[in-house]
């Protein structure tokens, strides 16, 4: 496990909840792609709900369940940042 | 009596809330004493954990490597045949298999043994710790609580004083009262239990075997944990009514019980009750679910079962009794560091333990008033429609605490509570049955259950502890009360929340 997950601060963007996402995996930037499943890359519930925290604390709503049920990072992007 | 020797934190219990708050004291490089009036390892009730306490607690405690060589039963969470179906259901820890991890696991433990690992590790952090020692009574001075006069194990009274007393006495404690509050009991829980251990006895199929059974029929329910392969513990839950009855013969009152629940009979098959040893008796607890009215004084905290206690069917003794151990620590660091003043860290305190309270007891109400063959009393009397204008009142009271009880907001709330237990109750029904039998694909997947609001209202403060426990302080948290306060970098203090944008 990242000694560090999801430390990054300020507000959520595109670029952001990747380099997150990348950062709780241990993969290098750029090495995910956008609509792979994140459970196959080592997504367990600490990590997600590691990134939950992260992410709510920048002023996002969102929950363990919604971003569980489709783990991508693409879906998540559209998740947290469409209205 | 000579001069008291002076501590910075007496904390009176060596249960898991005692040794919790007490080690996380002493770990801040205070001087804490430990007054115990058994000599441990000792009989306890209450076997079943949670994994905010294996993962989040025990993990800050230092001892989560010891619990895990202990050998305890492991447990994927809790299987009940209780509601309207007839197959059993699962509540796992796991959102899914799929999305398990680290700490999507508890234990089922022999209390002698986990709390007398949880009492030696404090002594290794540097508890004083004093076995076979009766606290007898807080010293006040003015209006604070200052120190506690106790007998030593040779039978002499010897009194000590401290800046702090945690009170982690239990139910039948002594010092509870110095906080200046009353007990309130739940009508609503108004269960008692009678329970004994069986050599042997069926288990669930794999991977349930290691899980708590909780199986209900027409006068109750009964618990069924999977202790050791050779031990099982099985409990009746009971209206208070059935007093008298478990009285005259508790062991008839628990065979009877167990022969009226079919999965349970089913499972214990010929398995022989132990009546030799520690194990060896039917024991009965009554009038255990309450809250006392203030859980600080000056000079005083309450923590774990002396402050409060709830119906053990969704095994939430031990996660009250550390994570209170946890809350109490923060807030008495916090003072003697002189970082907060005393209502401030222990507003928090309180704060934070009544809201946990009062999401399971919302949480549990939910779960009796689920449909059982409604035409028992004791299910008829646990519909949330059937709760009366007195237990709402007594629960917003269990809530708030002293200050509610003063508070014209008591009654206006009443029928706002209503409703909310009643939908509390119709989402967490419709998820069950969304969620169906243990052995179906959706049996192993936990959305819908996590979705309903009073399940995540339950999960969200333990799911944060267990985060911190395995992955450390790098996450910044929120504060969860308005205004409140957030973790320090530590875990083992409070702090106030960073500025916005800082």
């Amino acid at each position: 496990m990242s000694d560090n997950p999801a430390a990054s601060e300020g507000e959520l963007t595109a670029r952001r909840i990747r380099a997150d996402v990348e950062q709780v995996l241990g993969e290098p930037a750029g090495a995910l792609g956008e609509h792979d499943d994140l459970l196959d890359r080592g997504m367990d519930s600490i990590r997600l709900m590691s990134l939950v925290e992260s992410w709510r604390k920048a002023g996002v709503e969102t929950d363990f369940i919604t971003l569980a049920e489709e783990p991508s990072v693409a879906a998540w992007t559209r998740l947290l940042l469409d209205d | 009596m000579s001069a008291p020797e002076e501590f910075d934190v007496i904390v009176v219990g060596g249960g898991p809330a005692g040794s919790t708050a007490a080690t996380l004291i002493a770990d801040q490089g205070h001087r804490v004493v430990l007054l115990e009036k058994q000599r441990f390892p000792r009989y306890q009730i209450g076997e079943s954990l949670l994994p905010a306490t294996v993962h989040g607690v025990c993990r800050l405690l230092g001892v989560d490597e010891e619990i895990r060589r202990a050998g305890f039963t492991a447990k994927r969470g809790g299987s009940f045949r209780w509601g309207t179906s007839p197959d059993p259901w699962n509540f796992l820890f796991a959102l899914s298999p799929e999305l398990s991890g680290p700490t999507s696991y508890a234990y089922q433990v022999d209390r002698m043994t986990f709390d007398d690992i949880l009492l030696r590790n404090a002594a290794r952090h540097g508890v004083d710790v004093r076995e076979e020692s009766s606290a007898l009574e807080a010293v006040t001075t003015g209006e604070r609580v200052t120190g506690v006069v106790y007998t030593d194990p040779a039978g002499e009274r010897r009194e000590l004083a401290a800046a702090h007393v945690a009170d982690a006495s239990g139910s039948t404690g002594r010092l509870h009262a110095a906080a200046g509050g009353t007990r309130q009991y739940s009508e609503f829980f108004q269960n008692l239990a009678v329970f004994g251990y069986f050599a042997g006895g069926g288990r669930l199929p794999e991977p349930d075997a290691g899980n708590i059974l909780c199986a209900a029929f027409d006068e109750g329910w009964l618990w069924y944990i999977p202790l050791r392969d050779d031990l099982t513990s099985v409990g009746a839950v009971l209206n208070r009514d059935q007093a008298g009855r478990i009285q005259a013969d508790r062991e008839g009152t628990l065979r009877e019980s167990i022969r009226r629940c079919g999965i349970v009979r089913d499972l214990l098959g010929d398995a022989e009750r132990v009546t030799e040893g520690t194990y060896g008796s039917v024991r009965v607890r009554r009038d255990y679910s309450y809250a006392g009215t203030r859980f600080w004084a000056p000079g005083i905290t309450l923590i774990g079962d002396a402050a409060c206690f709830i119906d053990p069917v969704f095994s939430t003794g031990v996660h009250l009794a550390t994570y209170s151990g946890l809350l109490a620590a923060r807030s008495i660091n916090s003072v003697l560091a002189e970082e907060l003043s005393e209502d401030r860290a222990f507003g928090e305190f309180e704060g934070r333990y009544r809201r946990e309270y009062a999401v399971f007891y919302e949480f549990l109400a939910a779960f009796y008033d689920m449909r059982q063959r409604e035409e028992s009393y004791f299910w008829k009397a646990r519909k949330v429609t059937n709760m009366q204008s007195g237990d709402m009142e007594a629960f917003a009271t269990l809530v708030a605490g002293a200050a509610s009880a003063e508070s014209a907001l008591v009654g206006a709330d009443t029928r706002t509570a209503a409703e909310r237990f009643t939908s509390a109750s119709a989402d967490l029904s419709h998820a069950v049955q969304r969620t169906g039998a243990a052995r179906t694909p959706s049996g192993e997947r936990m959305t819908e259950l996590f979705r309903a609001p009073v399940v995540s209202g339950v999960m969200s403060e333990m799911n944060r502890i267990q985060r911190r426990g395995v992955s450390g302080p790098a996450t910044a948290e929120p504060p969860l009360l308005d205004g409140g306060l957030v973790p320090s970098a530590d875990g083992r203090r409070w702090a106030e929340p960073a500025a916005e944008g800082a």
